[in-house]
């Protein structure tokens, strides 16, 4: 499909105006979410076992699931109203004004940017996994990690068509893989080959580490909402992006229960709660070759689909910040033949790179920096969609979605969030505070220096009447 | 008038990048990478007297079921792989009574309460340069 010039993809500053690529369909939209979660079956839900054992992980897969349909109702409502490149920093641009966008950007950001990080190590003990079983043992995967990331921002630099086609693909069998495992445990007959009963422990930890398992619970679903950054670039906003989302949790909510029952009934918890590769895992313990190759396949694919929606994802923020002058504005130029944001997608790669090699071997680290980020803009929605209702009351504005319950849905996502926060501070204390540190920094800078290159005015581009009470 | 932001130079927006990179090091990786160091000082510090051979764990120390072991060894694990694993454990009673938790409270709570305070002070004038003093409509830009 041909695209229309806007004036809303300013290109670095200079005089062309040329907008990004409007091409995706509900396809691309449920393969970008569910490819960025998906990975999340894979590896790093597990690491909620090492607090709360199996029990403890089933309670953080359903008691996050509700944050998940929280977070999904009140951004239905405000991403069909606010459809934008950016989803939830264009959001809070809005609806709260410029320093909790910016803060909400980055968060975008770094939760997208460390996931890519985490993918890469996946993909990378992966095959160190595989060259130990096939005579290789001291395999070096640092340069297949820094490989990962550079071929994918290639393929992202090039189109985001080809880029969440591939993605499409590649999700698809990810997924296929999953269904797979399952039907080759016999799931019908406990204890023929899952051995639930015999392998299961009380909660380790007692109850607080059923609350701390809520962190890593978080992994199941983590991205999702990331689909609304595909806002500016589907054919249809008001179609594709519910369709795609709701498909998209459909699918997470199987898979993540396939994954558990399966894993928790093959491994003991203490492995299970440490382990990077916990589903290829489980196919080596059937003793089935072929199941360990589709496996090894299916982890492959879920990491790079995932890593691949990542820089998507990611870049597009950047690109935004850049655009409206949050960041340097060179960062806001789209290439003028792929029409991607190229600069934002270089700018970023060596910080997937750094990340991934300092810490290859502290997995859930990378993946808590992520987690927290994803929380913190969660946390932000709760006091969204509370000023969205106040400053435009039902009725004053068209929305394309209204959803029930509310402020209860707010109410409770908030009540959630900071239950999520508790369960981080149990055992990672240390990096819930430097993260922080990190935002709060960020935003002393963002107030005294970077906010005065930014015009006030273009801030607000939505045609809704003027706020209640401004 | 509306509000005219200064045009920002190549250079200026080169630091501008780099410093948010800088920050983003300095907060996320330095503080793990001290640890890290400080760690591996104090595992090669040589230990004061004379120690005790360390016995070569085995499953029934490890606690581990008929089940757990034979699953265990279908991974390619022995007792000594697992029991780096099996014993390594989270002390959250020493969370719940460290002070910490009041100041990560306190930094939480108060980063977004002055998030949210800046932000309407800013918002204000987004407002009032979209839509002007007089309270008039948005035209729909």
């Amino acid at each position: 499909m041909t695209t229309t010039t806007t004036t809303e993809g300013k290109a670095g500053g200079g005089a062309q105006h040329i907008s990004l690529r409007k091409v995706l369909g509900p396809v691309h939209v449920w393969a970008l979410g569910v490819g960025i979660v998906l990975v999340g079956e894979f590896t790093g839900w597990n690491f909620s076992l090492a607090k709360g054992g199996a029990w403890g992980a089933l309670i953080a897969c359903w008691y996050i699931g509700l944050l998940y349909t929280c977070v999904a109702m009140i951004d239905s409502e405000v991403t069909s109203t606010v459809a934008a490149a950016g989803g939830q920093y264009t959001q809070a641009k809005h609806i709260i004004g410029p320093l909790m966008a910016f803060n909400v950007g980055l968060y975008l950001v770094m939760a997208y940017t460390m996931l890519e990080a985490s993918n890469a190590i996946v993909v990378g003990d992966l095959l160190k996994s595989f060259a130990g079983e096939t005579g290789y043992p001291d395999l070096d995967v640092k340069p297949f990690i820094v490989l990962t990331i550079a071929v994918l921002a290639w393929l992202n630099y090039r189109g985001v068509y080809a880029t969440l086609t591939v993605n499409f693909v590649i999700t698809a069998i990810a997924f296929a893989s999953i269904i797979v495992l399952f039907f080759s445990v016999s799931p019908a007959s406990p204890g023929k080959v899952l051995l639930h009963r015999e392998l299961f422990t009380d909660l380790p930890y007692g109850w607080i580490g059923a609350i701390g398992a809520l962190q890593f619970g978080m992994w199941y679903y983590l991205g999702i909402e990331g689909t609304c950054q595909a806002a500016e670039e589907v054919r249809s906003a008001g179609r594709s992006i519910p369709l795609g989302t709701m498909s998209g949790m459909i699918t997470l909510l199987v898979a993540a229960s396939l994954t558990w029952y399966v894993a928790s009934g093959l491994m003991p918890w203490q492995y299970l709660g440490q382990a990077y590769t916990p589903l290829y895992d489980a196919a080596k313990l059937t003793g089935g070759g072929a199941l360990q190759a589709i496996m090894f396949i299916g982890t492959l694919f879920a990491a790079l689909a995932s890593a691949n929606g990542c820089i998507n994802d990611a870049s597009r923020s950047w690109f935004s910040m850049g655009r409206d002058r949050y960041m340097p504005e060179w960062f806001g130029a789209v290439h003028p033949r792929y029409r991607t944001p190229y600069r934002a997608i270089l700018f970023l790669i060596p910080i997937a790179v750094v990340f991934a090699l300092l810490f290859y071997t502290r997995l859930d680290l990378v993946i808590g920096f992520s987690i927290l980020s994803g929380l913190l803009g969660y946390t932000f929605m709760s006091f969204n969609m509370m000023r969205f209702r106040k400053l435009w009351p039902l009725g004053s504005i068209h929305r394309g979605y209204v959803h029930p319950f509310h402020p209860w849905t707010a109410i409770i996502l908030l009540l959630l969030c900071t239950t999520v926060y508790f369960a981080t501070y149990l055992g990672y204390s240390d990096m819930l505070l430097s993260i922080m540190a990190f935002y709060i920094a960020a935003s002393v800078w963002f107030a005294f220096h970077r906010y005065k290159y930014v015009k006030r005015g273009d801030q607000f581009t939505m045609p809704w009447p003027r706020p209640k009470g401004y | 008038m509306a509000y005219q932001p200064p045009k920002q130079g190549g250079a200026g927006q080169i630091v501008d990048s780099l410093l948010i990179l800088v920050l983003l090091f300095l907060c996320l990786l330095l503080p793990f990478e001290l640890k890290k160091k400080f760690a591996e000082e104090a595992a090669a510090a040589p230990a004061a007297g004379e120690q005790a051979p360390v016995k070569e764990p085995t499953w029934t120390d490890l606690g581990q079921n008929a089940t757990q072991v034979q699953q265990w060894e279908k991974l390619g694990k022995t007792p000594a792989d697992a029991k780096g694993l099996i014993e390594t454990e989270f002390d959250f009673d020493k969370d719940l009574r460290s002070g910490w938790l009041w100041i990560t409270i306190a930094v939480i709570v108060g980063y977004f309460f002055l998030l949210l305070r800046i932000s309407d002070r800013e918002y204000r004038e987004v407002i009032a340069e979209r839509f002007g003093n007089d309270g008039r409509s948005g035209d729909g830009r």
